[in-house]
Formats: C-alpha cells, structure tokens, sequence
C-alpha cells in the first residue's frame, strides 16, 4: 500500500510540475497588470501544437523546432495584447476578464480550424524508456518538464529582482501611474508580460506532449487547475506557484488513488475554492497586499 | 436608460403575443417559435445575471450550474417520484437557492478576478456531479421521459402553448425586476456597482445585497432550468457546462449589462445565431462567438442596449464641440 | 433521419421522431435509443446501426472466458460512452462469471492514468478492460506499459478501432485485444466471409476519396444510409411504410454486421458483429 502511496505522490508532482508551469504564466502577467489571462491554457495547448507541425510535420530538428514554436507562440501572446487587452478604452475588471475569455475561445476555435479534433504525439526527448525511482515509475520526459520548470523559475526570480526591465515591469503593478510618471512605458511592459507569459506556457506544452499528447481543447483545464495552483501557492509569488502546483498535483493524485477516481478533477477544484474562501493569499502571499490590490 | 416606460414593455409584449401566429403563415421561419421558447428561457437567466452583473457589478462564470441544478431538481422529482411538476419547480426554486446562498457567502466577500475563479470552479465541481451521481442523475447518458407541464387539465404539449407559457414567465420577471431597479434596492445596487466603500459609507449593507442579488439570479436560473427540462422531456450534463455560463456572458455583454433590455436583446441574438443563423459554420461557430465577444467588450462596452445611449453621447459632444 | 451520432443528442431527438412519427436511424452506441426501459418495448420510430456496448462486452466476456479468465479490472471514462460500457461490464459480469476487483475512473481531458493503473497493479486482476474513445485510451496504454503491467493482458472498448490509436500509442499497443466491426480488419476476413465484399469494397470507396485509412464510425453511417436507401427505393417516400420495411429488414449485409431487425429488436445485430483482435507488429491481427 505505501508503495501505492508513493507512485500517487511521484505521479502527483510530476503532473503538478505542468500545472506549476502554467501558473508560473498566470503570475507574471498578473505581477504587471493585476489581469488573471483565462487564455494562458491555450498558449500551452498552441505549443504542443505548433511543435507537433515544426517537428514531425516539417521535419525540422528539435534544436530548431523548440525555440520556433516558442517564438511562434510568443507572437499569439503578443497579438492577444494588441487586439484583446490593449484597445480596451476603460478596462475594468469584468471588461478584461470577458477579453481574455473571449481570446481564449477563439485561440480554441482556430486551433480545431487548422489541426481538428485529433491528438497529435511527439517524440519524447529522452526516449520512452521509463525510470524506476524507489519502486515508482516515472517518465524520463518527466524530468524534462520539472527541469525546465527550475529554469523558468530562476531565470524569471533573476530577470524580475535583478534587471532594469524587470523592475519596470514589477512597478506597473503597483502604481501604473507612478510608473509612467517615472517614464516606464506601461503599455510596452503589458505587452512584455504577455509575450513572456506565452512563452513560457509554450515551453509546458512542448514538454508535455510527448507524454500526455495533445489536443485543441487541453487549454481550459489546465488554465483552471493551472490558476488554482497561482492562488494556492499566492498568486504574483514565482516559488509559490512551483509549490501550489506540486502540492495541487499531490492532493488530485492523492484524491484520486485513495478517495475516488472519478472526481479527480474536482479535487483541484474544491482544493482552489477552500483557499478563496479561508485563505486567498495563498502561502506566500501577503495578506495586506491581497487587499491594497486594485482588483 | 433607468426608466423603463410601460409603451416599450407593451409594444413588447404585443410582439410577442402575435409571433407565433406570424411565424406559423411563413414557411421560412416556421420553426423560429421553438427557437423563441429558447430565447425565452434564456431570458429568465440573464435579466439575473444581467441583474447581477450590470448594477450589482459581480460576476458569475459557472451560471449554468443553477440552471443546471433547477433542471436536474425538477427531473429527478418528477421522474423518481412522481411529483406534481410545479410543486418541484418550488423546490426546485428553495433548494438553487439555498445552494446559492452557501456558495455566495463566502465567494462575494471576494473581488473580481477571485469571485471569477470562484464561480468557475463552482460551475465545474457541479458539472462533475452530474455526471458522476449517475444513481440519481443518470450520469452522461441523462434523464429522460420527464413530464410536460398541464395546468388544471390544460396541457403545454405543442410549441405555441409552451411559447405563451415561458413568455408569460419572463414578463412577470421582467416587470418584477424592473420594480427593484426602480426602487431604493436599486438605486443601493447602482451604488454598490460604483464604488461599495462609497455605498458602505452610506449605509448600505452591501454584503447582504450582494447575496440577495446573487441568490436571485441564481433562483430565476433555476426556474429556467426546470422549464427547459419539461420542454425537452430530457436533460445531460452536457447542456450546463462551462462553455454555457460563458454564452450567458456573451449574451449579457452583446446585449449589454446596464439595461434591462439588454439581457433579452443579447438572449435573442445568441440564441439565433446559436440555433439557427450560424449553422453554416458548423461547430466553428466557436470563433464566431468569441470574435463577437471581443468586438463587443472593445467597442460595446455598454452592449447593443447601450447604442442610443453613445450615439446620444457622440451628439452632445459634437454640440459642444461646436 | 439519419443520426445524431452520440448517444445523448439522439435521446434527445428521440421524443420528437416518436410525436412527429418519423423513422429515425441512430448512429449511437447506447441500447436506450431504440428501447424504452419503462414501457420494457422498442421505441415505434427509432432504430440504430451500431452495435451496442453490450455486443461488445459479451464479445470481450466470452473470449475471456474461453481464456480461463475471470478476475478482470475495469477502468473507463466519465463520459457517456465510458460510463455505458462500464455499466454493461459490471451488469454482464455475473453472467460469464467475471470477478471485478477494480473499478477505476478518469476524465475526458486526463494526461495521466498512472494512480488508477497503480490501483489497478495493487488488485492482481488477471486482465484490464478499458472503456473509452480519444487520446486517453492511448494515454492509458503508454502508462500500462511504463508500469510494467504488460504480463496484465489489455482489452480496448470498440472504440480503439483506428489504425491511428496504435500509431499514437508508439509502441505500447503491442498485444492489446479489442472487439471490432468487419469493417475495420476486412483484408484479414476470410474470403467466404458474408461480409467480406462488402467491407473491402468500402475500405476501396473511403481511400479513393477521402485519402486517409477509414476509421470504424463511418462505417456506421455507412449502414444507416444504405438501410434507408433500401427503404426508399422498395416503399418509396411514405414515413409509416419506411418504418415497417426497415423493421422487417433481415439479413441485411452491413459495414459492422448482418442485420436482422424485428419488432422487439430495433439494433438488429447481436454479438458475432464483432471479431476480436489483436495488435501484432504494429497492425490489426484475428485471433483464434
């Protein structure tokens, strides 16, 4: 039985990694624009994809097809800004949250438009060989996913603590108008942050699809379970949303080996409504803060 | 547009009074009184919601839930049981909203993108139990065999009867909520919507109207849910899930969320497109719904019920510009 | 009509072909469309060409009877298809004297069936019976094999049957057993075989068109509409007439089986609709 237990854990943190990942995205438009982007699934969903047709439909090689894809969809998060979010004359919080919604139907629809309703595979970049760990097993693309994941996080900690345009970007959060009184360019730092964010969940969905394949309409889950790790973890915080994620993966592995399989997703669910409701700055966030927030 | 004047709703109704009988003589638009009977519906949900959204400023993403719920109350105790159809409409009504209540407590204490999240998370969980409790829900395949409404030997069994029958409903409802808006609870609503520590400054409980609020979209949604499912004698889970509290939205922000109209503008115009005039896309109506949502937050911020009012705007600034 | 061709739509067109008494041809798989359980008849208006779960699991039961089997474990998926499926499994188990000692669950959209497929290990069943369509019976496959499980023996559902499924599963499909209509193995049908012209003219007709390996559910619609073509061209445009020739229809040579329909019996089919096959070297091989 503790053996069972422990495959639900290690297939539990290696399923969170992706939902860390995405709330990895979730934070960092919500670091400079306070905006919750309910398209951030889809730029997942877009990676896996658009690597699928780099990868094995043209046949270019992985050192190439990566950093395209990534590219590629970076240029989906930077239309998302421009033709979503930025013409907003008075945005509001319902305002914006219909925008992203809205953006992400239509990611959704174009996406069934150009692959249909298949899933598509992709090579694993390791092999399939899987790795046994204490009795556990685990997929060595697996590691991929959270070793890509760390690298995210520490680039980002970097990039957000340490350098000019990264600080930028924390102040538009605060005080946009402060900022811009100090001459940061608000709308190109949104922009920025989208650009980054697409980025990033393109990397989720490139290394993710080898293992779990991938379809037009992965998006809107994970974008929920995605989210639920941000807040868990304390939405805006980089090692909380690694954290929120691994621990979500947990308890829905958890829940569903030991309680019921059949609601497994509903575990995220309530897990993300418990911490709305007693505790929604999360684990590291900061209560003051959660309150001073404009929205 | 506050006030809300007895020739529109007259001139409205008397629409709707002929409709059917017009629809019927042509040939082209004879199955448009079905579509109506959904349209209908529909607008039980989104003067709610609109309600709710437009002048109480909260916004709900998982609405389907108790539109889910009110339909799934009203199948089960009459397919089940044997109950008497409106009785379980009732019940169907006291147990949204009690549901309503429980969820709303707590969920609007928060603000925005969390109350967002919230309801969506809500929306889902109940998705799941419906397909999950297949004992009392029937899981995926659903329920079916539900009985039709008769009201003292009087049965709604054709399209026509059913039409006048959903119709008389949102009229009540709409003269109804078009009372509250025009009362003192409106006018604390609007303020809310505006800025709540204002409206808290003035003494307006504003938690407690908020729940009313929410508890009252979600008990009209109910009633929605328990006359889709007496019009279609069958009911899936398949029906309230994510993607329809996200047309709810696209209805209310078409429409526009700070008019009354608005919610029954936006119902009509979804519901065909949906039903009837998008069909040529197939299931890429998708795109289409979320280009027309785009659009609409962009340039409609105050929806097609608000055209006059920014027309009317573009004409005072034009004056003064003069 | 012809269709829907999921099992909820068509219960919900039901009623009206019953009120507007026109005959309608359902490409779904649940036994509910054609029969109403209140009333214990088949439903006037309504018939359906594909065979139901139940042709199916009596199809999967009475090979892994014939096996020696009788500990299984099934896992399956919480839509409409899934939940059939399982429903049938668990109803039919007694009848061939199967012991189910695992009932696992997933969702539509899951990446990950390792906790179920671990749960499942932890039984000791002496083979996995699967119910669902989409990437998560490929899905489920991989985690089977990187389990190390494979001395566990696999059965897909009917819905595995698209050369596609054992492409996306690279490698893991190897040896997995599945029950399909002739349509789909019908260069590996015996030459007297009755429905051996048939299906190979179809596979001939959908690669000519359509340039892509056909996949089980056209076949579907295949037999509907040639059910109703037959219809019209004997009794003409009258709906009641229609109703009665497909009702009487027997011996009917079709992509999934040879109907035999009757007026307790609107499916037509029974369980020799299905071949069971196996995976081997990457394709579709009969067994026995």
């Amino acid at each position: 039985m503790s053996g069972q237990i422990f495959q639900y854990l290690v297939t539990g943190i290696t399923v969170g990694s992706v939902y860390a990942m995405v709330a990895v995205g979730f934070n960092i438009i919500y670091n400079v624009t306070e905006i919750i982007n309910f398209a951030q699934g889809e730029f997942v969903m877009l990676g896996g994809l658009i690597m699928v047709f780099l990868h094995v439909s043209l046949g270019l090689p992985l050192i190439l097809a990566f950093p395209a894809t990534v590219v590629l969809v970076t240029m989906v998060g930077v239309l998302l800004d421009r033709l979503a979010i930025n013409p907003i004359r008075q945005p509001t919080v319902l305002s914006l949250i219909i925008a992203t919604i809205a953006a992400s139907i239509l990611i959704k629809g174009t996406a069934m438009f150009i692959w249909g309703k298949d899933p598509f595979d992709l090579p694993a970049f390791s092999g399939r060989d899987p790795i046994t760990l204490l009795g556990a097993v685990i997929q060595p693309q697996y590691f991929w996913v959270i070793g890509f994941l760390v690298l995210v996080v520490i680039v980002l900690t970097f990039f957000f603590d340490r350098t000019i345009i990264g600080k930028a970007m924390s102040a538009c959060a605060d005080n946009p108008d402060a900022a811009s009184l100090v001459g940061i360019n608000v709308k190109k730092m949104v922009l920025l942050s989208f650009a980054l964010s697409a980025a990033i969940g393109a990397v989720a969905g490139i290394t993710v699809t080898p293992i779990s394949l991938m379809e037009y309409d992965r998006g809107a889950m994970l974008a929920i379970k995605g989210f639920g790790a941000a807040v868990l973890g304390g939405l805006g915080s980089f090692p909380g949303a690694v954290i929120g994620g691994l621990i979500l993966g947990a308890i829905e592995s958890l829940g569903a080996g030991l309680i019921s399989s059949g609601y497994k997703d509903a575990f995220a669910l309530i897990v993300l409504l418990f911490v709305l409701f007693f505790k929604p700055s999360g684990i590291f966030g900061n209560i003051e803060i959660s309150r001073i927030k404009r929205f | 547009m506050l006030r809300i004047g007895k020739l529109p709703i007259g001139l409205f109704a008397g629409f709707i009074l002929i409709f059917p009988w017009v629809a019927g003589k042509i040939p082209a638009i004879q199955n448009y009184t079905d579509i109506m009977v959904f349209v209908g519906i529909y607008c039980l949900i989104t003067i709610g919601l609109g309600l709710l959204m437009g002048y109480a400023g909260q916004i709900s993403v998982g609405h389907a839930a108790f539109y889910g719920i009110g339909a799934y109350v009203s199948a089960i105790l009459t397919t089940r049981y044997g109950l008497n159809p409106w009785f379980c409409m009732f019940v169907a009504v006291l147990v949204t909203g009690m549901i309503a209540f429980l969820v709303g407590a707590p969920s609007l204490k928060l603000k925005g993108h969390y109350l967002a999240m919230a309801t969506l998370a809500f929306g889902i969980i109940v998705f799941i139990i419906f397909n999950e409790e297949t004992r009392w829900t029937g899981g995926p395949d659903g329920m079916s065999d539900i009985p039709g409404l008769s009201l003292f030997g009087f049965y709604f069994d054709t399209i026509e009867k059913y039409f006048f029958l959903v119709w008389g409903f949102v009229f009540v409802i709409l003269i109804f909520t078009v009372n509250i808006i025009q009362s003192d609870a409106g006018r604390a609503l609007r303020a809310i919507h505006t800025s709540e520590a204002a409206a808290n400054s003035m003494g307006v409980n504003v938690p407690r109207f908020k729940i009313l609020v929410f508890v009252y979209s979600a008990i009209l949604a109910s009633l929605a849910g328990s006359l889709y499912a007496h019009y279609l004698n069958f009911i899936n889970p398949s029906t309230f899930d994510l993607f329809f509290s996200i047309k709810l939205l696209i209805m209310i922000a078409l429409g526009g969320m700070y008019n009354i109209w608005g919610a029954v503008i936006g119902a009509g115009l979804i519901t065909f497109l949906s039903n009837e005039w998008l069909h040529y896309f197939e299931e890429f109506e998708v795109i289409v719904y979320g280009a027309i949502l785009l659009v609409v937050t962009i340039f409609l911020p105050h929806g097609l019920a608000g055209l006059p009012g920014m027309v009317k705007e573009l004409f005072v600034r034009q004056k003064s510009n003069e | 009509m012809i269709g829907p061709s999921l099992s909820g739509t068509s219960m919900a067109v039901v009623p009206l072909a019953e009120k507007y008494k026109t005959p309608l041809v359902s490409c779904a798989a649940s036994y509910k469309i054609v029969w109403d359980d209140q009333k214990n008849q088949a439903r006037k208006w309504v018939f359906k060409t594909p065979q139901t779960d139940t042709m199916a699991v009596e199809a999967i039961y009475t090979f892994l009877k014939k096996k020696g089997i009788n500990t299984i474990a099934v896992l399956s998926v919480t839509s409409g298809f899934g939940a059939s499926g399982r429903g049938e499994l668990i109803r039919l188990a007694p009848d061939y004297g199967m012991n189910i000692v695992a009932d696992e669950k997933y969702g539509p959209k899951d990446t990950d069936m390792t906790v179920q497929l671990t749960k499942i290990k932890g039984k000791a069943p002496q083979a996995i019976v699967n119910w669902s369509v989409g990437p998560t019976q490929v899905v489920a496959l991989r985690n089977w094999k990187d389990l190390g499980m494979t001395s566990i023996p696999f059965y897909q559902s009917h819905g595995f049957g698209s050369r596609k499924n054992i492409e996306l599963a690279a490698g893991a499909a190897e040896g997995v057993y599945c029950p399909l209509g002739a349509v789909n193995v019908s260069e590996l049908l015996a030459d007297n075989h009755p429905q051996k012209a048939v299906t190979m003219q179809y596979m001939k007709d959908y690669a000519a068109k359509y340039n892509e390996p056909l996949s089980s559910f056209g076949g579907h619609a295949w037999d509907a509409l040639e059910l109703v073509a037959t219809a019209l061209k004997a009794v003409g445009c009258d709906k009641a007439k229609i109703r009665d020739f497909l009702e009487n229809t027997q011996g009917f040579v079709g992509q999934h089986g040879i109907f035999n329909f009757s007026p307790d019996d609107h499916i037509g089919l029974d369980k020799t609709a299905f071949q069971m096959v196996v995976v081997k070297d990457g394709d579709w091989a009969l067994v026995e």
